[in-house]
């Protein structure tokens, strides 16, 4: 399908690490404890449904998704179990609301929450590439899993070119008993753009 | 801090500008605070009055915050001007630079609030 060097897997790997550290330190910051990551893991599908991530096809989660176009166009997304985000709304607040606030609240959190996360992520590589990389407004859709790519935003090209990226990074919160993940999607052109962008760059870091 | 300011808060998420206010309230008690969900009523905002800190977002639908920012530095050339923003990008935190915007890295804390405002009003 694709084809990465160990080279440029482990550099893709390593960029988004990047991006999900400064992401991590981010939501620390934000619920005053610490946030465990887990390694990033690349996979190739042709469907969501095929990956590892649709295992609970059923699971209603909460996502906050916003498209990223630049030299590599794509979505980002956080994605958390629904049941545990009223919870994580409230370990952001830092002020005492009343519980019908918070639940107003509750989207308009975590969408801001989404926003910083991601744009923690995408500026890290932005940074690190040396390119530019424009991000849309983030949405919200709370829905089951094996739907969470059913938008013709998310993965849009990927009628035409049936391949998708899927960069899988796992947080916790273990204080709250939270955990979610944060995915990046992208179909083949914008995946053959990102290795030459990585490509250049190990060439220049490397001389 | 005794002497009353006054602060526009201009971020199109509620959630954002509930925090940023409560942090800024409960550190400078007497405080005006004043919020703009986006750059147009920002606009309409300092027509009818002067703030001594403005905090804007980025991320906006319509304006974004260099753009607002731009407008705002234009006008009111001697105010705080600060993007309170998530995204990190280095090319943003240049243009900001470049138009005398303060650049605060969200997400928005109680120490980091407090820390800028007080930072800037020991050189006012």
């Amino acid at each position: 399908m694709i084809e990465l060097t160990e080279l440029e897997h482990d550099t893709i790997s390593e960029l988004i690490n990047i991006g999900v550290g400064r992401a991590a330190s981010s939501l620390s910051e934000m619920v005053d404890q610490p946030v465990e990551l887990t390694v990033p893991a690349i996979s190739f599908v042709e469907r969501f449904s095929d990956s590892e991530l649709a295992n609970a096809p059923t699971e209603v989660v909460s996502a906050v998704s916003q498209s990223f176009h630049g030299p590599f166009t794509g979505e980002a997304m956080l994605v958390f179990p629904e049941v545990r985000s009223l919870e994580l709304v409230r370990s952001l607040l830092k002020v005492d609301v009343p519980l019908d606030t918070l639940t107003d609240l509750e989207q308009e959190a975590l969408m801001e929450v989404g926003n910083i996360i991601l744009n923690a992520c995408l500026g890290s590589i932005s940074n690190v590439l040396g390119e530019p990389i424009n991000c849309s407004m983030p949405t919200f859709r709370k829905r089951e899993t094996r739907a969470l790519l059913d938008d013709e935003t998310a993965g849009g090209s990927a009628a035409t070119n049936p391949v998708l990226m899927i960069l899988h990074v796992q947080f916790m919160l273990r204080q709250n008993d939270i955990d979610g993940y944060v995915l990046f999607v992208m179909d083949l052109e914008s995946i053959q753009m990102l290795r030459e962008l990585v490509r250049r760059f190990l060439a220049n870091s490397l001389g | 801090m005794p002497n009353t300011k006054s602060v526009l808060l201009v971020d199109d998420s509620k959630f954002a500008r509930l925090l940023v206010k409560a942090f800024i309230s409960s550190n400078f008690a007497n405080w005006e605070i004043d919020e703009a969900e986006d750059g147009a009523k920002a606009l309409e905002m300092v027509d009818a009055k002067t703030y001594d800190y403005m905090l804007v977002d980025f991320n906006m639908p319509g304006m974004d915050g260099i753009e607002l920012g731009e407008k705002l530095r234009s006008r009111f050339p001697g105010a705080v001007i600060a993007l309170l923003t998530a995204n990190i990008q280095q090319e943003i935190q240049n243009k900001a630079e470049n138009l005398g915007l303060d650049f605060i890295a969200k997400p928005p804390t109680e120490d980091k609030i407090r820390d800028y405002i007080m930072s800037r009003e020991a050189t006012r």
